[in-house]
């Protein structure tokens, strides 16, 4: 189960790396999965009904079953499970003993919990005092909305996310899924890699404070500046105008998107051909602007008899960006993504063989590679805890019996 | 101790416009060396310069002033705390130069389409032979392998490739890409992640690598569950306007004035109680959730009744005080303005020789080691030459001098 990447038992880069995963859901389990899916060693540790991944869909056949949800599965391939309630004097007392053993904690609880059950950052560096720890919430750990409820739709929307997707005379729009916290996730393995950085050369602990409010507020490029150099506001697109839109076709969508500088107007207008577009008034950014619609209907003419697949031919040939909007069956079937054998089928034994999305990045001298199936709840209990911090197994069972583990 | 996180790592970035420049802006943003490779010839693009309608959105003033390139808004936000030099790599000279810069670098980090480093005589091979170790991290839209390698992409390209415009939109309506070119940023982010998993391994290891990234690989990540609910059920989700379809009331909410939303969402029977009060529909109270979502509509007005007498950030306000999650929709100054963006100093101001004083986004994480994100504006073309290739490489004025003359190093376009 490799892809991009020689099989020939090559470690991961990150193979040195240890990482003890108290987060759940999204955001702080899409930043494991990167550590874990490019070597590094991480241990979930889920509450003992489960990190509430398992608990929403997609599941098989659209029945609800923890060990099988599409989210969870997506999000943890490569990561060992363990339960643990940290509520109690004993899960509290087995964490501190994991810690020295690791060098990256990774939360995402609301700020304060830890503190609250004695598990504050001073408690942990205490046991490991290289330890990075790395806290993942919605508008970091200070400031007066610190302890707001959130969902995604509301972390986007405070961001400036929702304001710039829709169109421009209607609601502004929410991206779909959970696109803040898988925004917060992957600027957190980032962080996460500095700071371990920082940890080599100095040797002291390091605390990484992370907003994913601030994360999801990072990709709003030029609207930012826009406000700040100029005081404009800018305002969804929705389908775009002119020579930066999303334009019907004969079987579907493409956007067509051409820069406002440099050779790439004069190589689309000769790649459309018709006199219409090659009209010396659509030659500077300003006259397109005034004849937009004029503009948009010769482009309009272009696309519509073509197929989308067609159109990003002719694109690709003139180094043009054109892209059809493309379904998850039309990536499955796309024959770049097969080229590159980017999807990984992956067997589970609740969920069945299925499809994932593959490395990222290919990482050509230390490959990304599913070495572990998503774990099952508390898999490696006995693993870890047995086997790796020495309590004996009439230990673990009476654990589990008082609701321990 | 005050070292910054990525102090002694040195970046040579050929990147331009958004997907690269946001992966060494991170890097940079933590204290990564990052020289700026640009040409006389061939600029970073966002530099402009620009006309028309685009003028006003990229200059301070609208005014392109004496120095346009470098004054463009874009430019400068995704360029701060880099050196920049110009160095044309068409050139022999250039080139030679260039591999100079390589023997001194860890990283090579470029988003050219596939195969233009080959032409330019620096592939990876190449570089390799002139420092062992190096790792190259390569981002063109595609990767660099398979029949679309050659092929130019945006962010809006990549938005409708990856899957992404196909599920954004209303019910009603036709796809949609936002206007922050989405694939950009998120390529990059996983390209800076790329690169410091490569700088562990050549650390262990003392080992360089090619790291080869595909744009539209990094954004399939963000939408893996509809790949597994495909692949476990066929199943092909739908716009749905961006509403919890579970849950009611939930989705964005008018507020009083021009273009002002609160959203509102997570909603269960706790919060319903709640809303129901705040609004003053206490008739509603016990509308249980499955009725509150065939009734949806008739809520959504009643909701509206009550957030259109707002403003937006007094909304959210009340809302979370009565225990809801909601948040205000924010644009530019909603953001400039916003009291936790504030507590959190994530807007820094800096001045710029050519284009004034203005405030940025900093990095979205705190972290040991940086209290101040932006410690350097962006460069001007070509304003480190002396810096990098002076002390750097150790060139005499003379040299550079003759550099300029030759136009393969200057300053002015």
């Amino acid at each position: 189960m490799t892809n991009g990447a020689p099989s020939d038992g090559r470690q991961g880069a990150l193979a040195r790396l240890r990482v003890l995963d108290l987060s759940g859901f999204v955001s702080g389990p899409y930043a494991t999965k990167l550590l874990a899916d490019y070597g590094a060693d991480v241990v979930k540790v889920e509450p003992l009904d489960g990190d509430p991944a398992r608990r929403t869909g997609p599941f098989p056949e659209d029945i609800p079953n923890i060990e099988a949800s599409g989210l969870f599965l997506h999000l943890n391939t490569n990561k060992r499970s363990v339960t643990l309630d940290l509520e109690t004097e004993e899960g509290r007392a087995l964490l501190l003993d994991l810690i020295p053993r690791f060098d990256i904690v990774v939360e995402n609880f609301s700020p304060g919990y830890l503190d609250e059950i004695g598990l504050d950052d001073a408690t942990m560096v205490t046991a490991n005092p290289r330890l990075v720890i790395a806290h993942i919430t919605p508008f970091g750990q200070t400031g007066p909305y610190r302890r707001y409820r959130e969902t995604d739709l509301t972390l986007q929307a405070i961001s400036g996310m929702v304001h710039h997707n829709g169109d421009p005379d209607r609601e502004p729009l929410k991206l779909f899924g959970y696109q803040s916290y898988y925004l917060g996730g992957a600027h957190a393995s980032v962080a996460i890699l500095a700071a371990l950085r920082r940890r080599d050369a100095t040797g002291e602990s390091q605390q990484v404070d992370l907003s994913i409010a601030s994360c999801a507020g990072n990709v709003i490029v030029p609207p930012m500046t826009s406000w700040a150099y100029a005081g404009i506001i800018t305002m969804r697109r929705g389908h775009g105008r002119g020579q930066w839109a999303i334009y019907p076709c004969a079987d579907g969508f493409a956007t067509v998107s051409v820069y406002h500088t440099g050779r790439e107007w004069g190589d689309f207008a000769r790649m459309v051909g018709s006199d219409a577009i090659k009209d010396p008034k659509f030659e500077t950014a300003a006259g397109r602007t005034e004849h937009v619609e004029e503009l948009e209907s010769e482009i309009l003419a272009w696309t519509i008899g073509r197929t989308k697949h067609e159109l990003q031919e002719l694109g690709r040939e003139n180094r043009i960006a054109i892209g059809y909007t493309a379904t998850v069956q039309d990536l499955i079937e796309s024959p770049q993504l097969r080229s590159r054998d980017f999807f990984t089928q992956v067997e589970h034994p609740a969920a069945g063989t299925q499809t994932y999305p593959g490395a990222p990045v290919r990482l050509t001298g230390s490959p990304w590679r599913i070495r572990r199936r998503p774990p099952l709840l508390g898999e490696h209990n006995e693993e870890i805890y047995v086997g790796e911090l020495g309590r004996r197994p009439e230990q673990l069972i009476e654990m589990s019996s008082s609701g321990v583990v | 101790m005050t070292e910054l996180p990525l102090e002694g790592v040195r970046i040579l970035d050929l990147t331009g416009m958004l997907a690269g420049p946001y992966a060494t802006r991170l890097l940079a943003d933590m204290g990564a060396e990052t020289i700026k490779v640009e040409s006389l010839r061939r600029y970073d693009l966002t530099r402009g310069p620009v006309a028309g309608d685009a003028r006003a959105r990229i200059y301070p003033d609208e005014d392109p002033g004496d120095s346009p390139t470098d004054r463009s808004s874009y430019y400068n936000e995704m360029n701060r705390n880099k050196l920049g030099i110009t160095l044309d790599l068409q050139t022999d000279r250039g080139r030679e130069i260039f591999l100079r810069l390589v023997a001194e670098s860890d990283v090579v980090i470029e988003n050219f389409s596939a195969g233009v480093l080959e032409r330019l005589g620096l592939a990876y091979e190449t570089l390799c032979g002139t420092k062992a170790d190096i790792i190259v991290v390569s981002m063109p839209a595609f990767g660099n392998s398979g029949p679309w390698r050659n092929g130019v992409a945006y962010g809006n390209t990549m938005e409708a490739l990856s899957g992404f415009a196909a599920v954004n939109g209303y019910p009603d309506s036709l796809p949609i890409t936002t206007s922050f070119t989405y694939g950009d940023p998120v390529a990059g982010v996983h390209a800076a992640f790329a690169l410091l998993a490569a700088l562990e391994y050549r650390d262990r290891t003392g080992e360089g690598q090619f790291v080869d990234l595909s744009q539209l690989e990094t954004l399939v990540q963000f939408i893996g569950e509809s790949v597994l609910d495909y692949s476990m059920n066929a199943r092909l989700p739908e716009r749905t306007g961006g509403r919890d379809s579970s849950r009611a009331p939930d989705g964005v909410y008018r507020c009083h004035g021009d273009d002002n939303w609160v959203s509102i969402s997570g909603m269960d029977d706790e919060g319903w109680l709640a809303l129901s009060g705040l609004i003053g529909r206490g008739d509603l109270r016990d509308v249980s959730a499955s009725e509150r979502l065939e009734r949806r509509d008739e809520l959504d007005e009643a909701v509206e009744a009550w957030t259109s007498t707002l403003d937006r950030v007094d909304a959210m306000i009340a809302l979370q005080s009565a225990g809801i999650a909601a948040a205000a929709v924010l644009d530019a100054p909603g953001i400039a303005a916003d009291a936790q963006v504030a507590e959190r100093g994530y807007l820094e101001e800096i001045s710029h020789p050519q284009a004034g004083t203005h405030s940025y986004p900093g990095l979205p994480w705190r972290m040991s080691g940086i209290d101040r994100t932006i410690r350097m504006p962006a460069p001007t073309l070509g304003e480190h030459n002396g810096r990098v290739f002076g002390e750097l490489l150790g060139m005499s004025e003379g040299e550079l001098a003759t550099l300029a003359e030759e136009g393969v190093a200057g300053t002015k376009p």
